[in-house]
């Protein structure tokens, strides 16, 4: 490595003009990664690919229920709670509350939702059965009504509807919210047993926006507030989850910085002391500023969980200025110890990088970004720690044993042979069949208080956010809406002979807000029918009437009703129906529409995914997604480990050239993985992506201890380099140790793995190893 | 805050609301805020109530007036039983949150529930809400004046766009020595319905087979 030895005998004579370029460079570092935009919501963790996930998520992240928020209110009088907590919920930050039918129902509206009426289905049959007897049977029905209390408010209705034409089909219209899992009372959602409202709260804030969910869930707490005291509230939706961690990454990352900070000082205060060695805990600091502020450049926000992790680029990249500053310390020629030195720091820092480079596979986006900090910072480590740091300290003062000539050493090959004969057996047993967790809900922070909620929340509603849905996209409104008929119709044809009714299973808009051009043709087939029919049916009618004690224009409205052109069917008329709830099936979806049924079965009913596939829909439930994310996961494993390994195995064949010697540099790594894989199957412990892309980590790190120790072992480095080695163990490791006092699931996992694996694998390296080499030899060197 | 309360629910309680003010002095109601007031007293002391009843409902839709009979029951806390026996055989009882209906001269009784009812469910519970006299409730929605008169007689009219769209007046007129005698009801819509009541008994002994 003599370019690193020349380039310090080039830039020794400008040390002070460097280290002002890089004090600037690191200033202006500083104040880029100050104007950083952090976020903290789950979407940064959700893989982007294969894309039938990433639409998956994107799709359920909008479905209804799910995209706001969902608030059950019990005890007391839970109507009456619903209400005063809609009110109290309606604000800039909740403009939409949606409790029931609510104060707008007017029964006014009756007469023009009965209009509208020829639109939401096909009435061939319906107007077919209007004989005689039952026109007599209708208006027997219709004087009673008349007669009865809540006659006073169907005066209209009935006098447009005398042949329950439009009753039949407004029936479904009325409990629209109870196939939703929900019945209205008092114009309240209630749940089966009436002893909870259900209250859907839609912020205008992004659950993505980590600010404003805290705006949006202190809303929400002082709304409560207002309620009686013994009201049970329960709370659940993205918000509260963004929320929740937010509070925690940031409580992470304020406890992990410093934490890691002081353990890098702790260990400069036991093993340096000197004011030169000051670079062991300047250096990743360095990195850490020149990292936040690349990856701030290249990616408009970044996950909180990055910033997390940067205590263990932190602890990575002091490495670097620990070998450099042992080596330089102990030799009285800088660029000689340089020389000696800069081969193991370029292998380490090459495995190291390989394989974080590897991540950008990932199809994670919090990975990614994870992966760009921690190149930027291992590249700006390694250029600081073999350009700018030698120069600095200059020449040591003390005669080392550097200087020794490079001697050929004697492996124990037997016992490594064996060792290694010993964990490949052990490493394929523990690699078969990982346990994988691909349920989301492990990616992110959920408190004991927000799960239980969640669980009470699904007993009491029915697990109304727990099963699946299928989603229709369209260009526009209306051609979802299309496509959602055409489903609807096949399921009306198909779903009866395997036996079950669409209608009981499905919360569809379909029977509610069918396309304007299905209406369009249902509207035809009406008057084609009034065309022929009326002659017959009106005088019938008419006669009929007269005999029940009918006023002879009592029917004049239904008269002008069949003659004249029929109501469409519009969102604006179902919402001024008091149905807004059946609205929240449809929603814009980028440029596009998307309009959900909700399946309520978990899983999902005969012929319904043939339909769907027919159709172009997406199904999701949990239990759809979890699959896809334990797939994704196990890709990633594969894709993360496999190209991982084989880019270290080519580089320390291309440095060792020895099979024994690949053998000692890479037990630690076999060391490392086996603990790892052990404890996850031993504990009873489950897969996590984060847990996965650890896994790499545990072997660039390792090899890197593998490769010093046998560069010591063979006389490359002095006999400090084994301290070195431990010091760089005990840095890396607190860098990554201090993860495990995290909450957040992302930087526990990794915080987690890594400990495990390198606490093996430095044990190997500094007690093992040395054992594996002729003792004659090592003693040669000490 | 706004109620919810349809119309049905306001017009229909109205009609009971009479039942249970009674028996209080003609000129202890010389003013409207003392009619209440014995009102809100009388409701409170109210454990059940019964009556006959003689409707006549006067609307464009009939050619002629439409009398019909029946009766009505109510106890503490939510017992309701409302009843036609001429000229048809129909009513609903409705006990708490749940209920059943019988209707077209069928002795089948069906569930009465808000899913499958909601309009009759919601009139049903707002009878007892009248017959508790939630004044708050009913002061919000309605102005109500006296009318002058040999009779004790308070006018209501709605406060409201929706109810004045169907009620233009509900008149409530009391017995000298007992419940209300009669409510008038004025429709938006032309024609109207009153309502006799007789044979009332109040806090009298109730039989709970009535609703169940």
């Amino acid at each position: 490595m003599f370019f690193f030895a020349s380039l310090y005998r080039h830039s020794r004579k400008w040390v002070r003009q460097l280290s002002a370029l890089a004090l600037l460079f690191l200033a202006a570092c500083a104040l880029l990664s100050s104007q950083l935009t952090i976020r903290e919501d789950i979407r940064s963790l959700i893989p982007t690919s294969p894309l039938g996930l990433a639409e998956q998520f994107a799709v359920l992240r909008e479905a209804p229920l799910l995209q706001g928020l969902s608030i059950a209110v019990g005890g007391g009088e839970p109507a009456l709670s619903a209400q005063l907590l809609s009110e109290a919920l309606r604000s800039p930050e909740i403009p939409r509350v949606l409790s029931g039918l609510g104060a707008t129902f007017n029964p006014r509206i009756l007469p023009q939702l009965c209009r509208a009426t020829p639109g939401l289905l096909d009435m061939t049959a319906l107007l077919s059965s209007l004989d005689e007897d039952s026109i007599r049977a209708s208006l027997k029905r219709d004087r009673d009504l008349l007669l009865a209390p809540q006659g006073i408010v169907l005066r209209d209705f009935l006098a447009i509807d005398p042949l329950g034409i439009c009753a039949g089909v407004l029936q479904r219209l009325a409990p629209a919210a109870g196939s939703l899992g929900i019945r209205t009372d008092q114009g309240v959602m209630l749940n089966v047993d009436g002893a909870h409202a259900l209250v859907l709260a839609e912020p205008a804030l992004s659950m993505s926006d980590s600010k404003g969910a805290i705006r949006v869930m202190d809303r929400v707490r002082s709304a409560v507030q207002t309620l009686p005291p013994g009201t049970e509230t329960i709370v659940v939706g993205g918000h509260r989850h963004t929320e929740e961690n937010a509070r925690v990454i940031r409580a992470d990352v304020n406890r992990i910085l410093p934490a890691s900070m002081l353990l890098l000082a702790l260990a400069f205060l036991i093993f340096v002391r000197t004011l030169k060695g000051l670079c062991i805990v300047l250096l990743p600091v360095a990195a850490l500023v020149t990292a936040a502020a690349v990856t701030g450049l290249i990616f408009d926000e970044l996950s909180g969980i990055v910033l997390g992790f940067g205590s263990v680029v932190l602890g990575i990249t002091a490495d670097y200025a620990i070998h450099v500053y042992f080596a330089l310390r102990n030799g009285s020629d800088p660029a000689d110890s340089l020389q000696r030195i800069s081969g193991p720091i370029l292998l380490g820092g090459m495995t190291t990088l390989a394989a974080f480079l590897v991540f950008f596979s990932s199809s994670i986006p919090c990975i990614i970004q994870m992966t760009v900090f921690a190149v930027c910072g291992v590249l700006t480590a390694l250029i600081l720690a073999l350009g700018l740091l030698p120069p600095w300290l200059g020449p040591g003062d003390k005669q080392a044993a550097d200087s020794c000539p490079l001697q050929k050493m004697h492996l124990k090959q037997r016992p490594l042979a064996l060792l290694w004969l010993v964990l490949g057996f052990c490493l394929v047993l523990l690699l078969y069949k990982v346990p994988v967790n691909g349920d989301i809900r492990a990616l992110s922070y959920v408190s004991q208080e927000t799960a239980r909620d969640e669980k009470r929340m699904g007993e009491i509603f029915g697990g109304l956010r727990e099963q699946g849905l299928y989603a229709v996209r369209g260009k526009s409104l209306e051609e979802a809406l299309l496509a959602n008929d055409r489903i609807w119709e096949e399921l009306g044809r198909a779903a009866p002979e395997k036996g079950w009714e669409p209608a009981r299973l499905i919360a569809s808009l379909a029977p509610l807000l069918p396309a304007s051009a299905t209406q369009t043709i249902r509207f035809q087939t009406w008057k084609n029918f009034w065309d022929a029919q009326s002659d017959a049916i009106l005088p019938s009618l008419d006669t009929l009437a007269t005999q029940s004690g009918f006023s002879t224009k009592a029917f004049d409205p239904f008269k002008d009703w069949i003659a004249g052109k029929p109501t469409p069917m519009t969102p604006d008329l179902l919402s001024s129906a008091g149905l807004e709830v059946a609205l929240m099936l449809a929603r814009p979806f980028g440029s596009s529409w998307l309009v959900y049924s909700l399946v309520r079965a978990t899983e999902p009913p005969p012929g319904l995914m043939q339909t769907l596939e027919n159709n172009g829909a997406i199904y999701i439930s949990g239990r759809s997604f979890r699959a896809a994310m334990d797939e994704a996961i196990r890709s990633d494993l594969l894709r993360f480990g496999g190209p991982s390994l084989l880019a270290i195995l080519v580089m320390i064949a291309f440095a060792f050239r020895s099979p024994s010697r690949m053998g000692i540099a890479l037990l630690p790594v076999a060391c490392g993985l086996a603990s790892v894989l052990a404890a996850f199957r031993f504990l009873d412990m489950e897969m996590n992506i984060f847990h996965a892309m650890a896994l790499p980590l545990v072997m660039a790190l390792s090899v890197d201890y593998g490769i010093f120790i046998l560069s010591h072992l063979e006389g490359r480095l002095g006999k400090e380099s084994r301290t070195g080695v431990l010091l760089s163990g005990i840095t890396t490791l607190s860098g990554f140790g201090v993860l495990l006092l995290t909450r957040h699931p992302a930087l526990h996992s990794i915080g987690l793995t890594v400990s495990l694996g390198l606490s093996a694998a430095l044990v190997t390296a500094l007690v093992l190893l040395p054992h594996l080499a002729d003792p004659a030899n090592e003693s040669g060197h000490a | 805050m706004k109620s919810n309360h349809s119309i049905p629910a306001r017009a229909a309680a109205l009609l009971l609301t009479a039942l249970f003010v009674c028996c209080t002095p003609q000129k202890a109601f010389a003013q409207a805020d003392e009619v209440l007031s014995a009102l809100r007293r009388k409701a409170e002391q109210l454990n059940s109530v019964r009556a006959d009843f003689v409707q006549e409902t006067s609307i464009p839709m009939f050619a002629e007036p439409v009398r019909s009979h029946g009766r009505f029951a109510f106890k503490r806390p939510k017992s309701l039983r409302w009843e036609y026996h001429d000229p048809m055989r129909e009513g609903f009882v409705l006990n708490g949150d749940t209920g059943f209906r019988w209707e077209n001269n069928s002795a089948a009784r069906k569930p009465f529930i808000p899913g499958s009812d909601p309009v009759a469910t919601i009139v049903a519970r707002q009878m007892i809400v009248w017959i508790t006299f939630d004044m708050q409730r009913i002061g919000s929605e309605y102005s109500i004046e006296p009318v002058p008169g040999k009779d004790v007689r308070l006018k209501m009219t709605p406060l409201r766009d929706d109810v004045k769209g169907v009620i233009t007046s509900i008149i409530i007129t009391f017995s000298p020595a007992g419940p209300a005698s009669l409510v008038e009801i004025k429709e938006a819509g032309g024609g109207g319905t009153s309502i006799r009541f007789s044979n009332t008994v109040v806090n009298g002994p109730m039989d709970g087979q009535e609703f169940q």
